[in-house]
């Protein structure tokens, strides 16, 4: 009996120190979370940047971005020079159907034209409207954070 | 990560040695069975074959201990099993045996089971988990990335050659038909 009453009073005084313990609770959707700049919720592209050298789409083991690009020639300069080529970007798709955020993708491209954003709220009814192309790619730049400030002397 | 996985402490022992190996750890306090799996080292230079590994835990109060057991088996070996042991290993090892192929000797289950399938369906050909498995979504859609920087076209073909072979992991050979 004496068993019985201690642990009802153990459990009696967990209650009551939880009862004034503030709820970890969010209130989504009619607030909006408060979430860390470096949440993985979409990636965007940053065209300027991009090389279409291609290495995102073989580093990606969900196969899930798809490059199209052909090369164009510059004529050279008015004071000589050779022609050159560079490569023109014709179509950047991620299928965030198949993506499973791991990041690869920006962890391996040179020209920093791929960025994590906080932004999660694209969920469709459709799943072909997870494939995001180049210009809805870019407009999630908007929401990608400024970098953090870097401390101390970087001269 | 490195930290957590040099701090935790790995008993290498041969199939034989694996049951006694197992009981002396139980019986060292790591009572508390984790998991089993394995790791698909066929492909291995020296030593092709298949990494079994079990976790377990010290749960006794004030002491949180863990250990990885581990041995090495070749290719259609079988393993004693440790449902003697641990009633609860029942699930992974019948895990382990469809996702690898690999058997395990003296195997029991609460309502005299067989070694069985858990998770796939009866009729399902092959060990997913087993390098040599394709993945059917990788024979019908082309790779993106074997494009060159430059080549534009839907058939998925290099616009070049390319200078070096380049396939991504788990990419089926021809006899798959063509892609």
């Amino acid at each position: 009996m004496s068993k019985f009453l201690g642990g009802l009073a153990k459990g009696m005084a967990t209650t009551a120190r939880t009862m004034v313990t503030h709820a970890h609770t969010q209130q989504y959707p009619h607030v909006r979370p408060d979430l860390p700049d470096r949440s993985r919720g979409v990636i965007a592209l940053l065209e300027e940047n991009c090389t279409s050298c291609m290495l995102c789409a073989r580093e990606c083991p969900d196969w899930c971005i798809y490059i199209d690009s052909h090369k164009e020639t510059v004529p050279p300069g008015p004071e000589g020079g050779r022609a050159r080529q560079h490569n023109m970007l014709d179509r950047f798709a991620i299928d965030f159907s198949l993506c499973m955020y791991c990041g690869i993708c920006i962890d391996v491209c040179p020209f920093d034209a791929l960025f994590w954003s906080p932004e999660f709220e694209y969920a469709d009814g459709d799943i072909r409207n997870l494939l995001h192309e180049k210009e809805k790619l870019g407009e999630w730049m908007r929401t990608v954070p400024p970098p953090e400030a870097v401390e101390g002397d970087v001269s | 990560m490195t930290d957590a996985t040099a701090r935790l402490r790995t008993l290498d022992c041969t199939p034989e040695d694996w049951l006694d190996t197992l009981q002396e750890q139980r019986d060292a306090g790591f009572a508390f069975f984790d998991f089993l799996t394995a790791v698909d080292n066929t492909d291995a230079g020296d030593e092709p074959g298949f990494d079994v590994v079990v976790h377990l835990y010290d749960l006794s109060p004030g002491a949180l201990r863990e250990v990885l057991a581990q041995t090495h088996i070749t290719d259609g070996a079988s393993l004693p099993s440790c449902t003697p042991l641990w009633p609860g290993a029942a699930w992974h090892e019948r895990e382990t045996f469809e996702m690898f192929g690999i058997g395990f000797d003296g195997f029991t289950e609460t309502g005299g089971g067989k070694l069985r399938k858990l998770l796939l369906p009866d009729g399902f050909d092959g060990n997913p988990l087993r390098k040599s498995f394709v993945l059917a979504s990788r024979v019908s859609k082309p790779w993106p990335g074997a494009k060159e920087p430059g080549g534009s076209g839907t058939d998925g073909k290099p616009a070049r050659a390319p200078r070096r072979r380049m396939q991504p992991p788990g990419i089926p050979d021809e006899s798959w038909g063509p892609r």
